[in-house]
């Protein structure tokens, strides 16, 4: 298991350099000077051509990607000409935003559909059970049909503007509300830790929307698995053999669900690597300030070194949540060895 | 699902799943009585093609019957839906109802034309690299892995803004985000099916490697990766929306229903409900459509469904 986790550790950077080298090389088409673009429109040729070569970008293309290596090593992203930042503080700020909603969202949807998926794989021949039927397949159809960015758009005006229940869907806090000290950068959490209330309810009232869209769309596939795959298990034969054997029925869905499991932690992982590039949409529509938005903006910006620190994080990410969930399969599959 | 009554007489005709399937995409004579006999029994299929059937019609027809101009705006600007307007005006005048119904020959041409081009780049390249046991197989995989590794919204956004924003760059950015998708499930396909003994008997007899890959093993694989086409759509209508939506998609006053959605966005701040409303609606409803069918297609791939 250690062994097979270093392995996996030890082939994690050559993919990102693969991504890095593809994304440099994209990125580089993206229509745009930069040096003009961080200088604006007034400045003189001259000094678009100074601070060109002063960045490098006259050079060729493979010394350059040298040199942004070379910069990476270092832990040096390279400075946004948009913020006027670094990439890495700009990101260290907006990253745990982001983490933050993408969690919860993914938090959301497992508690809503596992349970209920089981509920509904368990249920009797009944009424109960042919209305939840009903309900599920209507359910799925919908957060299958149904894009975020306008499920998101119709909660905002059901619920901020017909009943005003929930803050100004803008920011992640109220503007009145100082935030607390930065501890984590996830602002629920860092409220908690330092037991300011007045800020852990702002920040709860501005994630109520966002989260709840992200659950709306992603619990379906969530709960679709989770029928599929309990049924799977109460068709196998060992299953059988436990009734013929005549355990009680509480043990049985013990066993089943169980082996059940597997396939769940799957599509749970992929689902959490999909809410994060696919953030930027909720995150447009809330104004979050979160990687998403930033993404969007770089591309816009030609904001080179910007976006591909982006790309990389979400990658090293992704990268990572795989590595957690072939590791995960072991811990809760004794059969799987690695 | 709903059809129980046809599962005996498939099932009596046809004994496996791939069988099935062949039959459904490729029906000998007399057995398309069988797959139309299926779709009358389905009755979430029937309505699936109906709403494809409907918003095919409209791409043809929609200039014809719309009240405006759906690329001209009118004098009106953000009236509520009332005689007029049956779906109101936005903020330039533009009558919604005119460009809901215009979309689809925008959106659902770029998603279908995209989901059949992924499909187009994607099999061969899965043959390949489920069949050949070489460094090739092992490459073509290796690159789609690194396309999957990106955050698809991102990379589609990105690389709009390398071609330019157009649907024709648009169709091929949809398609890229989505080859490595049947890479995978025809690459799995491959995999299982090069072992068989069929293969194995076309190999004896002499053909050449492309012949066995293409010629033999290709169509087998195909039929199981083709009910993948239909849910494939759907997603390719909510991305294209969506990338419209952050402004990286079609420019406007083309009618999409993403483009539409995001000119209403701020609206729904201020209450006036009905610009983004219906291009949601209408989108919405054309991708269950193809997720209906998609359900169909599953059921009839899986005889313990149907």
């Amino acid at each position: 298991m250690l062994r097979y986790a270093v392995r996996r550790l030890l082939i994690i950077p050559p993919q990102l350099l693969g991504i890095s080298l593809v994304t440099f090389v994209i990125i580089r088409q993206v229509p745009g000077n930069p040096a003009r673009a961080q200088l604006g429109q007034f400045a003189s040729q001259d000094a678009v051509q100074r601070l060109a070569t002063y960045l490098g970008l006259n050079r060729p293309l493979p010394e350059q990607f040298l040199i942004y290596l070379k910069n990476l090593l270092r832990g040096d992203l390279g400075q946004s000409w948009f913020t006027g930042h670094s990439v890495s503080s700009d990101l260290l700020v907006r990253f745990p935003s982001t983490l933050e909603l993408i969690t919860l969202g993914f938090l959301g949807s497992l508690i809503v559909a596992i349970p209920l998926g089981v509920l509904i794989s368990l249920r009797g021949a009944g009424f109960f059970g042919r209305i939840a039927e009903r309900f599920s397949f209507v359910y799925g159809l919908m957060a299958g049909a149904i894009p975020d960015f306008w499920f998101a758009l119709i909660l905002v005006f059901v619920f901020f503007h017909l009943l005003g229940v929930v803050a100004a869907p803008v920011g992640q806090l109220d503007l009145a509300v100082n935030p607390p000290p930065r501890i984590t950068g996830m602002l629920v959490l860092d409220s908690l830790l330092t037991f300011n209330w007045v800020a852990l309810l702002s920040a709860i009232g501005h994630l109520i929307l966002p989260v709840a869209t992200l659950v709306f769309v992603n619990a379906a596939p969530v709960l679709r698995m989770t029928r599929s795959s309990i049924a799977n298990v109460m068709d196998s034969d060992f299953i059988r053999f436990s009734r013929a054997n005549g355990l009680p029925d509480k043990l049985i869905i013990r066993y089943a669900l169980k082996n059940a499991l597997l396939p769940i932690i799957t599509l749970s992982g992929v689902l959490y690597t999909i809410l994060l590039s696919g953030a930027v949409l909720t995150e447009t529509i809330f104004s979050w300030g979160g990687v998403g938005q930033y993404a969007v903006q770089s591309v816009v910006n030609a904001d080179w070194f910007a976006l591909q620190a982006v790309v990389l994080l979400t990658a090293s990410f992704s990268l990572f949540v795989f590595l957690v969930l072939d590791l995960l399969y072991a811990v809760v599959d004794p059969r799987i060895k690695y | 699902m709903v059809s129980t009554d046809i599962g005996g007489q498939v099932a009596g005709r046809l004994t496996s799943r791939d069988a099935a399937l062949a039959a459904a995409f490729n029906p000998p004579r007399g057995q398309l009585a069988v797959i139309t006999r299926y779709i009358r029994t389905h009755r979430a299929m029937q309505v699936g093609l109906l709403i494809v059937l409907g918003y095919a019609l409209l791409a043809v027809i929609a200039r014809l019957i719309a009240p405006y101009n759906p690329e001209t705006a009118t004098s009106a600007t953000l009236q509520p839906p009332s005689l007029r307007h049956l779906f109101g005006t936005d903020v330039s005048g533009f009558d919604i109802l005119s460009r809901v119904i215009a979309a689809p020959r925008v959106d659902i041409t770029i998603a279908v034309t995209a989901t059949l081009l992924a499909l187009v780049i994607g099999t061969p390249l899965g043959v390949l690299a489920g069949f050949s046991r070489g460094v090739l197989g092992e490459v073509v995989s290796r690159i789609f892995d690194l396309i999957q590794a990106f955050p698809f919204f991102v990379l589609a956004i990105t690389l709009l803004a390398v071609l330019g924003p157009s649907v024709v760059n648009l169709i091929i950015v949809v398609a890229v985000v989505n080859a490595p998708i049947y890479l995978r499930l025809i690459k799995s396909q491959t995999l299982y099916l090069r072992e068989r003994t069929f293969i194995q008997a076309a190999r004896v007899v002499g053909n050449t490697e492309f012949s066995l890959m293409f010629r033999h093993l290709f169509p087998n694989a195909l039929p199981p990766v083709l009910a993948q086409v239909s849910i494939n759509v759907a997603w390719a209508v909510i991305l294209t929306a969506g990338v419209s939506f952050v402004g990286a998609g079609v420019r406007p006053p083309t009618p999409e229903w993403g483009l539409m959605i995001s000119t209403g966005a701020s609206n729904m701040f201020s209450g006036q409900w009905w610009v983004a409303l219906f291009p949601g609606i209408a989108l919405a409803v054309s991708t269950a459509g193809y997720a209906l069918i998609a359900d169909g297609l599953r059921d009839l791939s899986d005889p313990t469904r149907r």
